[in-house]
């Protein structure tokens, strides 16, 4: 009996171990939030790092989109790093492309910068290929600069061929889940709350990384889309309670002033 | 006459300063008066938010407070003295919206002819402070958050505790500020307080005439800076007959007003401006509200027994 539970085990742990070798984040570029840094002058600089952990890319541009402008800007890499500047409070797409054979490497994400500075940047356009990269759109929430714990959102992997293959998973805190598609290629996920991200403050982040695979006829597709959530604004807000505690305070107030001038021998 | 003037204005004002937003008015975050921003749609925000804020206050760290960053916190102080000077006090009495919530609550308690609650003199001179205190807070606390690594939920103090809060945004329709934020021991203890606050200034609203004007540290700011203000307020000690009927109508109760023997500015710093004790002095030019060297009212014999012989 012992020995039939220790084969179990084994067969389950070697499974286990298959599929998390399959989902590896290793096969896959993404980015991860590093320093915010503040200028004096009211510019803000956000670093992120691209991590990739596979063999060497034969090329790797960084592209960016400021506010909901059709533009599309290089950035400069330096150390498998990328900075973003912003003088002025914009929200800023940011794609990485990469690639090795017939291998695709596509990391995403989006997020604010909020400067406060006259001074203006000067961004080079890009050249772009005419080569569609496939991308993870979020369809809703449709517009969320403020993305929060326990929000419910619908991805979509959008690409100009037909996809069959789809493979998404999830890095939510260090632990892998394993995202279903809904239909064909629509997924959905709710982040977890996180009770050191409540503990911390409104302006704190959490990085959830989405990764898919998807297979075309040329190319081998690696995706991820890099979420950065708040804690939950709403989650948490009781409004019974709160009611509560107000009527009873008022309550308490007015039966206050009630006895003491019932007891006072002098108006009160 | 001029009590008439002064409701309407307050009205009008409400609904300018709640609803103004949605007409796309908007006057910054720099007004001296409570024109909440957490009432979605208003026309404006008040400046204590602005300087306990990230964005146009004190919520930085030194190094910023020291550079060019420093400029914006001086801009928007610049934008509320520009706000302030002209109409100074008139601010509290005829346009706050906050002030005319608590003008309410005291029509509907003469209604019900419940009587006002009087508090002493002693204690008074005890409150007196609190607004320079939570002034003091309102940069203290902020610069703590950016610098000494207070935790950041402690930001907006002020805000997170003040009555209008929940209390404004119901004219909008919006409810949810009534709530208790289980979020972390900071958000939770800030909401209870808040809770706690609201309830407590509810009941002293009702029961005293402009119970939170005796704490509100806008009135205090303003008092800072009431040297530059063209606004005066000034008696003629000689002709006053100390009657202290400007001390009974008063709603905050000052006394200075009728106790002052020897100065001509009686413009002390919980009045509001609302001119009520103008109105019901019986000496002629005893009281006079002035804007720099213009008589905006001035107390008189005529008028006062022309209102009485109206009101009977």
């Amino acid at each position: 009996m012992r020995l039939h539970t220790l084969v179990f085990m084994g067969v389950l742990c070697w499974i286990i171990s298959g599929a998390a070798y399959a989902l590896s984040v290793d096969d896959f570029l993404y980015f991860e939030k590093l320093e915010l840094k503040k200028e004096k002058n009211g510019q803000v600089t956000q670093t992120f790092a691209i991590r990739f952990h596979g063999p060497d890319l034969d090329f790797l541009n960084v592209y960016f989109q400021q506010n909901q402008d059709a533009a599309v800007y290089q950035a400069e890499v330096e150390n498998r790093a990328v900075s973003i500047t912003s003088a002025a409070s914009s929200f800023f797409r940011l794609f990485a492309f990469g690639g090795y054979g017939n291998r695709r490497y596509v990391a995403q994400t989006h997020f604010c910068l909020f400067g406060k500075s006259k001074i203006k940047i000067k961004r080079k356009p890009a050249v772009l290929s005419d080569e569609f990269v496939p991308l993870i759109e979020i369809v809703s929430p449709e517009f969320s600069y403020w993305p929060q714990t326990g929000q419910h959102f619908k991805f979509k992997i959008n690409s100009d061929f037909s996809v069959n293959d789809v493979t998404a998973f999830v890095l939510e805190k260090q632990h892998v889940k394993t995202l279903v598609p809904n239909t064909g290629i629509f997924f959905s996920y709710i982040p977890a709350h996180d009770k050191q991200l409540r503990d911390a403050s409104i302006s704190a982040v959490r990085q959830d990384t989405v990764f898919a695979r998807i297979i075309s006829d040329k190319y081998l597709y690696h995706i991820t889309c890099a979420l950065f959530l708040h804690r939950s604004r709403t989650a948490f807000v009781n409004q019974r309670p709160g009611v509560a505690a107000c009527l009873v305070t008022v309550l308490f107030f007015w039966m206050w002033i009630v006895m003491k001038r019932k007891r006072s021998k002098t108006p009160w | 006459m001029v009590e008439r003037i002064r409701l309407i204005t307050q009205h009008v004002s409400f609904l300018f300063f709640i609803y103004g937003g949605r007409l796309g008015i908007q006057l910054g975050h720099s007004l001296p008066c409570f024109s909440c921003p957490y009432a979605s749609g208003c026309a404006g925000h008040c400046y204590l938010m602005a300087l306990q804020s990230s964005h146009a206050g004190f919520q930085v760290s030194f190094d910023y407070l020291f550079s060019r960053f420093g400029l914006q916190v001086l801009w928007a102080f610049a934008a509320f003295l520009l706000f302030f000077i002209p109409l100074s006090k008139f601010w509290c009495a005829w346009l706050c919206p906050f002030c005319l919530f608590q003008d309410w609550l005291t029509m509907i308690r003469k209604k019900m002819g419940i009587r006002e609650m009087i508090i002493s003199p002693k204690v008074r001179d005890n409150i007196r402070p609190v607004k320079f205190i939570l002034l003091g807070l309102m940069v203290i606390i902020p610069l703590a958050v950016a610098n000494f690594g207070l935790h950041p939920d402690w930001a907006l103090p002020f805000c997170q505790i003040c009555p209008a809060k929940p209390i404004l945004p119901i004219f909008t329709g919006n409810f949810s500020y009534f709530s208790i934020d289980f979020t972390n021991s900071v958000t939770l203890v800030f909401s209870l307080v808040s809770m706690v606050i609201t309830g407590g200034f509810l009941v002293g609203m009702f029961f005293k005439e402009r119970f939170f004007c005796m704490v509100c540290p806008m009135l205090g700011l303003m008092h800072i800076f009431k040297a530059i203000s063209p606004l005066k307020f000034e008696k003629n000690v000689d002709t006053c007959l100390a009657c202290g009927n400007c001390q009974r109508i008063c709603p905050i109760d000052i006394s200075r007003v009728h106790l002052e023997k020897k100065k001509k500015d009686v413009l002390t710093q919980d009045c509001m401006a609302c001119m009520r004790c103008v109105e019901s002095c019986p000496g002629d030019r005893v009281l006079t509200f002035k804007w720099f060297k213009f008589d905006l009212f001035s107390s008189s014999r005529l008028y006062l027994a022309r209102k009485w012989s109206k009101k009977k």
